[in-house]
């Protein structure tokens, strides 16, 4: 209720402020206006309408200047010539010094002005700042601590009654006192975060000294199970199992003590004490089963089978124990956009990462310097960043921030939502996420910024005019499809389609260098096996991007365009330079190492002929001199090519005028088939996804 | 570290042993076996360097005694534990404590670490604390002594 009011309070002195700045830029204007009177003044005054002339005499009424005065001169002016030199010399003096005490007058108010003006923009800013506290209902926002006593200076100043400002001054105390304790908690646990796995790091090291000898376990289950016992069957299946997930989630441990403990023991109870030893149960009892239990079930079975069984009523406990719910949910979007964002700032944090502590530390005093409002001070203390770069690398790292810790109070809801409530962490995140939204945009236009210092502005800006990239498939989009298809099983198929368009359009519509910004390169492989050594060639010309949207990776490479090409392209689909086309050729689910490079390189190499086909179509001009330097080739490979040509076109005879023929209509195929495919992406349209609605 | 491997082995068979005290000298001494005769200490900064700054042992104290309490609050079978805990935090929130009195705290930390599965951050008392223990166990432990 109060802070409804207050907020209205606010948004109606900002209007007010607006309406003055509106009255300021009125009056500017007003002087400018008078400037050709001015000039007039100079010339001729007789050209000047009376109403002006009260204007500029009421701007500097004095004893000197009187409208009487001008007046007469005006009236005299026309008899100029007739005047003698002393009369001329006292009216232009006389003028002249009219004119400058204008001149004196206008400067002096345009000062006041903009003085006026940058006050009121002054004062603009922090009700605009206080308004973006709350809502129209609550507070949402803390006040930083650093501004906490001058706002509540402000909140006592402002013109409501007194009742609703105390407790105006006790909600927002209330407010950012919790918000304050909640950050400290959260700080708090995130340090404790890092001692655990640092904790845990070396635990970690501590146990793996050396390899362990392994035999070959699963055989050797195998070999149990077909000499079981009819009872034991079950039993031994469930090991099996078992054993299939542990040796997934833990390593065997290297222990000296647990091998001198277990050697010859098979008590049940010796066994299940030394998986409680462990602090890590999976371990332990993977660890027993690889070095204890399966090699000797042979010579004693009766009382190893006792010890399984008590070992799948423990692993029943722990699996049953580590399921946990997620309670809150980030919605699609959010999630989406934390993954772009995260991976555009951590490219943006590249230009840093090697930098040595010591420079880091540069870089933070100079952002402390240019917070001060000093940024000479800043450049003083190193030449070698610019003050973009230091800002840049400021926002980086509360960007990182901000993000621990919305991780942090996801992760950890349970605990937040029991100590402060439901509402207020829900809050807590919405704050987080719309800081990092901001934090995200200012980077994005520090960067920019940056860009435009490095390489100039009219180049980017060119760039941006108009942005229509190509992006084409091979095969006709047969690949693709398959790909989406295969993804749709592993992904909820609802988001395949939404996030494939999402991926086109981004190709589609950003320019080459927030492109090569955002995509990364996939390397070839260091050895090349026995790879043709053409295909060698092209993938190193070639270089494959990998472009990310929600789980699902693309691969794609950049076409070269011939110069007549890029003529046909700018006359039917109206491309020009700064415009690329984009052959993307195979798109997978994330799996989060290096399969996902693996996956892209081999289908470069199986889908190489379709590749080439597409570069040569489109970046080969066949005019007279390509046919003379083609009929001048060596025999051998002249034949391959003419063939090659012959087949791949489907025509009989090679004429500059039938290849070019062909090609234009190659394009326009490739083209059109992409753009088919594309609409029906982007329409969502479900009949793409054989499996769709099926799960 | 005054005891040898057949010692543990020793207390880890001994039945009149309580369960708690057996997991404590089996993590620890698996801890000290590999860490013989290194700089235990070192290890323990390594842990709490953070933003660059060592922690003082007093933080360290705090920030441990906080996760230890926030973690048997989630499990009311550790009434003992909690009990313990409270007490320590207790005697924290007075503001400082003496340097004997952070040895043993540490040291109780340490143990309940160990109890509740969490790795040892505290490397500085791991081997006085399991020499003090294995004394302790084979002192009050009659059928040891008489082996």
């Amino acid at each position: 209720m109060n802070i409804g009011v207050f907020k209205k309070y606010l948004l109606d002195k900002i209007a007010d402020f607006s309406e003055k700045l509106k009255i300021i830029d009125e009056r500017n204007k007003l002087y400018d206006g008078l400037e050709d009177i001015i000039a007039a003044l100079e010339e001729n005054i007789t050209t000047i309408s009376d109403e002006a002339l009260t204007t500029i005499i009421r701007l500097v009424a004095s004893e000197d200047f009187t409208m009487f005065r001008i007046n007469e001169i005006k009236k005299i002016y026309p008899y100029w010539n007739l005047m003698d030199d002393e009369k001329k010399r006292v009216i232009s003096d006389y003028i002249k010094a009219f004119v400058n005490k204008i001149r004196e007058t206008q400067a002096k108010n345009r000062e006041n002005n903009n003085s006026e003006k940058e006050a009121i923009l002054v004062q603009i800013k922090t009700y605009e700042e206080y308004s973006a506290l709350m809502d129209d209902e609550r507070i949402i926002k803390p006040i930083s601590s650093d501004n906490f006593a001058s706002f509540m200076e402000f909140l006592n100043e402002v013109e409501l009654d007194h009742l609703v400002k105390q407790q105006l001054i006790l909600e927002f105390y209330d407010y950012n006192i919790k918000f304050y304790k909640r950050e400290e908690q959260i700080k708090k646990n995130i340090v404790v975060d890092e001692i655990k796995t640092k904790a845990s790091v070396i635990a970690k090291e501590l146990r793996q000294t050396k390899e362990v000898e392994t035999l070959d376990i699963e055989g050797l289950l195998e070999q149990i199970r077909v000499n079981a016992k009819e009872d034991e069957v079950e039993v031994i299946n469930q090991i099996i199992g078992i054993y299939k997930k542990l040796k997934v989630a833990a390593v065997v441990s290297d222990n000296e003590l647990i091998k001198e403990y277990l050697k010859d023991n098979f008590t049940v109870q010796d066994h299940i004490d030394t998986w409680s030893f462990e602090s890590d149960l999976k371990r332990a009892m993977l660890t027993d089963l690889t070095i204890y239990l399966i090699p000797n079930f042979n010579t004693h079975s009766k009382e190893i089978i006792e010890i399984f069984k008590s070992l799948i009523t423990v692993y029943a406990s722990i699996e049953k124990s580590s399921e946990k719910e997620e309670i809150i949910k980030l919605s699609e979007e959010d999630k989406a956009f934390i993954e772009d964002s995260e991976f555009y700032v951590l490219k943006q944090a590249e230009r840093f990462a090697d930098l040595p502590e010591k420079e880091k530390n540069v870089l933070i005093s100079m952002n402390d310097a240019i917070l001060r409002g000093k940024s000479e001070e800043a450049k003083m203390i190193s030449p070698n960043y610019s003050l973009l770069e230091v800002t840049l690398y400021d926002k980086i790292l509360e960007y990182n921030k901000q993000l621990s810790f919305l991780r942090e109070v996801i992760n950890n809801a349970e605990e937040y939502i029991s100590s402060f409530g439901l509402e207020d962490v829900q809050k807590d995140i919405n704050m987080y996420l719309e800081n990092l939204k901001q934090i995200t945009l200012e980077i994005k236009k520090n960067v920019t910024e940056l860009q435009e210092e490095l390489y100039g502005k009219n180049t980017l800006e060119n760039a941006n005019n108009s942005l229509n990239n190509i992006v084409i498939f091979p095969y006709n989009g047969k690949k693709i499809l398959e790909d989406m298809n295969a993804i749709s099983v592993e992904d909820d198929y609802k988001e395949t389609l939404p996030r494939v368009s999402a991926a086109i359009d981004k190709m589609t519509l950003t320019d080459a260098n927030t492109l090569f910004a955002i995509t990364e390169d996939i390397k070839p492989p260091k050895f090349w096996g026995n790879t043709d050594r053409f295909i060698q060639q092209s993938w190193e010309n070639n270089t494959i991007r990998r472009l990310r949207n929600g789980d699902i990776r693309f691969g794609f490479i950049t076409v070269g365009v011939s110069p007549n090409n890029m003529e046909y392209l700018k006359e039917k689909y109206g491309y020009d330079k700064n415009n690329r086309v984009y052959l993307l050729y195979t798109l997978f689910y994330k799996t989060g190492d290096n399969m996902d490079y693996n996956k892209a390189n081999n289908e470069f190499v199986v889908q190489f002929e379709e590749i080439n086909k597409i570069l040569t179509i489109f970046g080969t001009d066949f005019d007279e001199e390509y046919l003379k330097e083609l009929y001048n080739n060596k025999a051998k490979d002249k034949q391959i090519k003419i063939e090659y040509l012959k087949r791949m076109f489907g025509i009989n005879e090679i004429t500059v005028d039938s290849l070019r023929m062909a090609q234009l209509r190659a394009i326009d195929e490739i083209i059109n088939n992409s753009q088919d495919l594309i609409v029906k992406i982007q329409r969502n349209d479900e009949e793409l996804l054989t499996n769709g609605g099926g799960r | 570290m005054d005891y040898n491997i057949d010692d543990v082995k020793s207390v880890l068979r001994d039945n009149a042993i309580k369960f708690p005290d057996k997991k404590i000298i089996y993590n620890l001494y698996s801890v000290l076996s590999k860490l013989y005769d290194n700089d235990l200490t070192k290890y323990e900064n390594d842990i709490y360097i953070i933003n660059n700054k060592l922690l003082t042992d007093y933080e360290r104290l705090g920030l441990e005694i906080e996760s230890l309490l926030k973690r048997v609050n989630e499990n009311q079978n550790n009434a003992v534990v909690r009990e313990i805990l409270i007490l320590m935090k207790q005697a924290y929130d007075k503001g400082k404590l003496s340097s004997s009195l952070i040895a043993y705290f540490k040291k109780l930390i340490t143990e309940i670490q160990i109890i509740l599965g969490e790795d040892i951050t505290f490397y500085s008392v791991a081997e006085e604390l399991f020499d003090e223990k294995m004394l302790k166990l084979i002192k009050d432990n009659k059928e040891y002594k008489e082996r």
